[in-house]
C-alpha cells in the first residue's frame, strides 16, 4: 500500500471518529440509532483492518470479506432508517412506498428465478457479484424513495438529508465500481482500489457537514383542518383535472 | 453486459436523483397552504361559462374573418401575434391551475392512512396525459397560431375520418366485389 492510500485510510478513519464524537455531544445517535451503530462499527472495523494489515497481513483479504457483509446488513438497516427520518410524518407516502418497494423486489426476485431456471444466471455468483446485487437492490429502493419525495413534494431534515446523500452516493458509487470489477475482472482492481475510497471519503464528508450541529425539531405542522376523507380528496382532484381537459378540448374543438 | 449496463445504469440514476433532490431549493420551508376549495382551480358555474365564451373568443374565426375581410395586413399580422399571445397565456393559467390542483392533493393526501396507490397512480397518468396534451397544443399554437389550431384538427380528424372509410370498405369485400361487379 503506498503512503498515499494509507494517509487516505487514516483520514478515513479519522474522519469516522470526528462524526461520532459529534453524534455524542450533540445527541443525533438518539434521533438515527441505526445510523450511528452502522457508523460505529465501520469505525470499530477499520481499526481493527488497520492493526491486521500492519501485523497479520496474511489474515487481511479473508476477514475483509467478512466484515463487507456485515457492514452490508449493518447498511440494509441504514436504508431502513432513512425510509423512516424521511417519510416517518407522511404514512400515506410511506405505504406507496412500501407498495411500489414490494413490486420492484417481485419484480427483482422473479427475473432472477427465472434466469436461474433457464440457466442465464449461475446459482454460484462470486463474492463480488453477490455484494453487487444486495447493493443494487438498496440503490433501488433510494431511488423508488426520490421519487416519491418528488413526487409528494416531503420536506427534507438536514440530518436525513444528509445521511440520504452520502448514503445514497456511496450506495451507488459500489454498484458501478463492483459492477466494473465483476465485468472487467483484475484489470479494474488497480481503479478500484482508486476510487472506492474517494467515493466513501467524499461520503463521510456530507455526513460530518450534515451530522455537525443540532438539527432544529422540524415545526409540527398546525393541522387545522380535520382529517380529512382520503376518497372526496381524490374525488375533487379528478374533477378539477377532469375539467381542464374539457377546456384544452374546448380550445380543440368548436 | 445488459445486466452490467442495467446496473450501470441504476447507480447512475441514483446519482441523478439525489443530485435532484439536493438542488432543489426551498422546499423545506415552503408547503402547500391548506387553500380554500374556491382556490383549488374548480371554477364555479357561472366563471365556468364566462371562461368557455372567453375560449370561444380565443380559438374562434369569428374575429379573424371580420380582421381579414376589412383590414390591411399589418393589422392582420399584429391581430394573429396578440392573439397567439393570448392563447399562450390561457394556456399556461390551465397549467398552472391543474399544477396547484395537484400539489394541493399531494400535501394533502401523503400524510393520509387511507392513500389508495391504485388511485394515485391513476391520478398521475391523467395529470402527466393533460400536462402533455398541453405541451403538444402550445407547440402547436408558437408554430401556427390559435386559428391554425382548430383547422389542424379540423383536418385531422377529416383525415382519420376518411382513413376509417377506406378501411371499413377495405374490410367489406363483399361490398367491394359488388361495386367492381357493377362496374
Amino acid at each position: 500500500m503506498t503512503s498515499y492510500a494509507l494517509s487516505f485510510w487514516l483520514a478515513g478513519v479519522a474522519l469516522e471518529g470526528t462524526i461520532l464524537v459529534r453524534a455524542l455531544v450533540v445527541g443525533w445517535y438518539k434521533k438515527c440509532p441505526f445510523f450511528f451503530g452502522y457508523l460505529a462499527c465501520v469505525f470499530v472495523q477499520d481499526v481493527f483492518f488497520l492493526s491486521v494489515y500492519s501485523f497479520k497481513f496474511k489474515y487481511y483479504k479473508p476477514i475483509y470479506w467478512y466484515a463487507e457483509f456485515f457492514s452490508l446488513l449493518m447498511g440494509c438497516g441504514v436504508t431502513w432508517e432513512i425510509f423512516r427520518l424521511i417519510l416517518g410524518r407522511y404514512p400515506g407516502a410511506g405505504r406507496m412506498a412500501r407498495n411500489v418497494l414490494a413490486i420492484v423486489l417481485l419484480t427483482v426476485l422473479t427475473k432472477g428465478l427465472v434466469g436461474a431456471w433457464n440457466g442465464d444466471i449461475p446459482w454460484t455468483v462470486t463474492m463480488v457479484e453477490l455484494e453487487r446485487n444486495l447493493r443494487a437492490i438498496q440503490a433501488l429502493s433510494l431511488i423508488v424513495l426520490a421519487l416519491l419525495i418528488a413526487y409528494y413534494r416531503v420536506p427534507l431534515g438536514r440530518y436525513a438529508k444528509g445521511i440520504y446523500a452520502g448514503y445514497g452516493i456511496f450506495i451507488a458509487t459500489m454498484v458501478m465500481t463492483l459492477t466494473l470489477r465483476a465485468s472487467i475482472g483484475q484489470a479494474f482492481q488497480a481503479a478500484w482500489v482508486f476510487v472506492q475510497p474517494h467515493c466513501y471519503a467524499a461520503s463521510l464528508g456530507i455526513w460530518c457537514v450534515a451530522l455537525w450541529s443540532d438539527e432544529q425539531s422540524p415545526v409540527e405542522q398546525s393541522q387545522s383542518k380535520i382529517e380529512e376523507d382520503y376518497q372526496s380528496l381524490a374525488l375533487l382532484t379528478r374533477r378539477s383535472l377532469v375539467q381542464a381537459r374539457e377546456f384544452l378540448d374546448r380550445a380543440i374543438r368548436p | 453486459m445488459t445486466g452490467a449496463l442495467t446496473l450501470l445504469a441504476i447507480g447512475f440514476l441514483l446519482i441523478a436523483s439525489l443530485v435532484y433532490l439536493l438542488r432543489r431549493r426551498g422546499l423545506e420551508e415552503e408547503d402547500v397552504p391548506w387553500l380554500r376549495d374556491e382556490d383549488s382551480g374548480i371554477p364555479s358555474a357561472h366563471s365556468e361559462d364566462h371562461r368557455k365564451g372567453q375560449l370561444d373568443r380565443i380559438f374562434g374565426c369569428e374575429d379573424w374573418d371580420f380582421i381579414r375581410k376589412s383590414t390591411s395586413s399589418r393589422v392582420q399580422q399584429l391581430f394573429l401575434k396578440e392573439r397567439k399571445g393570448i392563447a399562450l397565456s390561457w394556456l399556461s393559467r390551465l397549467r398552472r391551475e391543474a399544477r396547484t390542483g395537484m400539489r394541493l392533493h399531494v400535501a394533502r393526501v401523503r400524510a393520509s392512512e387511507e392513500l389508495d396507490p391504485l388511485a394515485e397512480l391513476r391520478l398521475a397518468i391523467d395529470y402527466y396525459a393533460f400536462q402533455a396534451k398541453c405541451g403538444l397544443i402550445a407547440a402547436i399554437l408558437l408554430l401556427g397560431g390559435p386559428m391554425a389550431l382548430r383547422n389542424m384538427v379540423g383536418q385531422a380528424e377529416s383525415l382519420s375520418n376518411n382513413l376509417r372509410g377506406m378501411l371499413e370498405a377495405a374490410l367489406k369485400p363483399d361490398a367491394f366485389s359488388q361495386r367492381t361487379r357493377v362496374r
